[in-house]
């Protein structure tokens, strides 16, 4: 006959089994690699969390009523796909160490994003996917899911503050692509700031004028809808104004440098479009004219389009072209058709500029400095033209180390425009030859890394120093 | 991009009006919450009705009750907001469509009121507590049937919207 609680231990048995595995490759992977901190912190979880699980499944099992049986065995499959998602983490996670990520850039991302207010102590796990393309891992789901698996297993509870950032394998040692992280690191922010409690006021504001928006713009009226409609509509506009807020975000951070990285990426990934794909809104991705169009604005607000406007290159004309497509030729683009607007365009784009305003509120003690930029700018290309670490000082009796962000930017400017110029400086090496060509970009990204690597010890021994000497 | 997100941005619809779904498991992660959720208000029940413990009833059921009042007649800041405990998404109030007919949340919302109010140890009020681990149960079964298949369209009303505007 066949007997629930034998069926149930079997199941237990099971899910013990899994998670013992997972328990004992994460801590062979923390003994035979070295991690970032935030890595470390997340097999940390894994560590707990494990113990906690194979504590639960002992209690559960034992205590179990037969008449119960089937009820528990659904909360194990519940737990069981939670670790499933875990399951998903881990080995990405395991294969980010520290030889195959940009660490000096996670580091400055990192470093910048704790300057936003309720953001401290905030740190960011890498991920490697085999697929070509950046994610951010949506932990705010996962993390939820932990809050309510908590009830049951108290280590469950994610660690604060922590971010998973998707970097594609291929991608990781390179530096100009992945500048499209920070893009990532936004949602990482958004999401976390969403979830504060109390709420950050920037956000909250935003949510409420994000009903506003769509009470004046809906037609027929709004409030009448039924609620899945309203909660639809409201997810639509959530996911528009996250993207939105993503970009400006990077933009504060690291300038046009983003703008162009994701030129790149899309580029890379055929998602330029020609202009009927560029102003069509998906449910969940504004339009590309209408992102660029709030890069342009962006750029030009914090002083930056001036500046790199005319660099020779086909990516500024580019970006000014999308961006200043007319709004009035955006289109919805709903379950896979085109769709009457009923509104939700006229609705975000009367949230817009309370979504600038959430970003600049946010981001004003960590953003970029165009001035920076302007000062160190022909001193970087210098050094680039002929091989030379743009960490150099400017001036050798005034030791001021160049700005990580304007050395980004410097490079990005000088990778764009100036690459034939550097190999023109070399013997041997032709600008139409390929392998040439793409040595010379990797050289470039590595002079661009070790600069702001350079940059990071530079502040830590001013830092130092000051101490000392107080 | 979320990858989810960026899974719908890059994939093709299957042209039945359904949005294609992600393929991957993190993207399906609400659902799993939905289940995660289900499963705690299951637990605080199971307690107090085979242990006679109801150290986790209160505030397991606070929340479920505030989640469910929500739906029908609660402030839409609450899903403006990007995420909230409870039934906080779209893919949460789908899940809750198809287990739960509107009666059911109806007596779901007055057992747990009862059970909120008085949470003696009486025979009527552990029926109550037993008819919600059932609902609870399915509600848990559902949403890990949507993780595993999940299957979204936008709803009909929204369509209606923009097929008039």
């Amino acid at each position: 006959m066949h007997d629930g609680i034998e069926a149930l231990f079997h199941d237990a048995a099971s899910l013990h089994r899994l998670v013992d595995f997972i328990h004992q490759y994460c801590n062979e992977q923390k003994t035979s690699q070295t991690y970032v901190d935030a890595t470390d912190d997340f097999f940390g979880y894994i560590d707990r969390l494990a113990t906690g699980t194979k504590a639960f499944l002992r209690t559960t099992t034992e205590s179990a009523l037969p008449p119960r049986v089937n009820v528990i065995r659904t909360s194990l499959l519940s737990v069981k796909n939670y670790w499933r998602v875990l399951h998903t983490f881990i080995k990405p996670a395991a294969d980010a160490h520290t030889l195959k990520i940009p660490s000096p850039l996670l580091n400055l991302a990192a470093e910048q994003v704790r300057q936003v207010p309720g953001m401290q102590g905030a740190n960011v796990v890498v991920l490697l996917t085999p697929e070509l393309m950046y994610f951010q891992m949506p932990h705010s789901d996962i993390k939820d899911a932990a809050i309510n698996l908590s009830a049951t297993i108290p280590e469950a509870r994610f660690p604060r503050n922590l971010g998973f950032v998707e970097l594609p394998y291929s991608q990781g040692p390179s530096f100009f692509n992945n500048l499209v992280i920070y893009h990532e690191i936004g949602h990482f922010v958004y999401e976390e700031l969403s979830n504060s409690d109390p709420p950050v006021a920037a956000l909250d504001g935003l949510a409420s004028e994000m009903i506003r928006c769509l009470q004046k713009n809906v037609k027929p009226d709004f409030k009448t809808l039924d609620r899945n409609t309203q909660v639809y509509a409201i997810t639509v506009l959530q996911n528009w104004v996250q993207e939105v807020f993503c970009d400006l975000f990077a933009i504060r951070l690291i300038g046009p440098a983003f703008t162009f990285a994701s030129v790149e990426l899309f580029g890379l990934l055929g998602l330029m479009g020609n202009t009927t794909q560029q102003v069509k809104f998906s449910d969940s991705h504004p339009a590309q004219a209408c992102r660029f169009s709030e890069h342009l604005r962006q750029l030009q607000a914090d002083g930056w389009w001036d500046l790199v406007k005319d660099i020779q290159a086909e990516q500024p004309q580019l970006v000014s072209t999308i961006a200043n497509l007319p709004s009035t030729d955006y289109q919805l683009d709903l379950d896979s058709g085109l769709r009457a607007d009923c509104g939700l365009i006229p609705a975000f784009l009367d949230l817009l500029p309370a979504v600038r305003d959430s970003v600049r509120g946010l981001t004003d003690g960590a953003r970029a400095k165009a001035d920076d930029f302007r000062c160190f700018t022909d001193h970087i290309e210098k050094c680039l033209a002929h091989g030379i670490v743009p960490s150099a000082p400017k001036d050798p009796d005034n030791v001021t180390v160049p700005d990580p962000i304007a050395v980004i930017n410097a490079a990005f400017c000088f990778y764009l425009s100036a690459l034939p110029k550097l190999m023109g400086n070399l013997e041997k090496q032709d600008r139409k030859n390929l392998e040439h060509r793409s040595k010379w970009t990797r050289r470039l990204e590595m002079w661009t890394m070790k600069a702001i690597e350079d940059f990071q010890v530079w502040t830590k021994c001013q830092a130092a120093a000051n101490e000392r000497s107080i | 991009m979320s990858r989810s997100d960026a899974e719908r941005y890059l994939a093709i619809a299957d042209g039945c009006g359904n949005k294609p779904m992600p393929t991957n498991l993190q993207g399906r992660t609400q659902y799993l919450s939905l289940a995660l959720f289900s499963q705690s208000v299951v637990s605080a029940l199971l307690d107090f009705v085979d242990q006679n413990r109801s150290a986790l009833l209160e505030s397991s059921l606070r929340e479920a009750l505030r989640s469910l009042e929500d739906i029908s007649n609660g402030n839409l800041h609450r899903f403006a907001q990007r995420r909230a405990a409870g039934f906080s998404s779209y893919e949460h109030l789908q899940t809750l469509d198809q287990v739960w007919t509107d009666p059911e949340r109806e007596e779901a919302i007055r057992m747990i009121s009862e059970l909120l109010a008085h949470p003696v140890d009486a025979p009527a009020k552990k029926d109550d507590a037993n008819r919600l681990i059932d609902l609870f149960v399915r509600l848990e079964n559902q949403a890990l049937w949507n993780f595993e298949q999940p299957k979204t369209a936008s709803p009909r009303g929204i369509r209606e919207l923009c097929t008039m505007a």
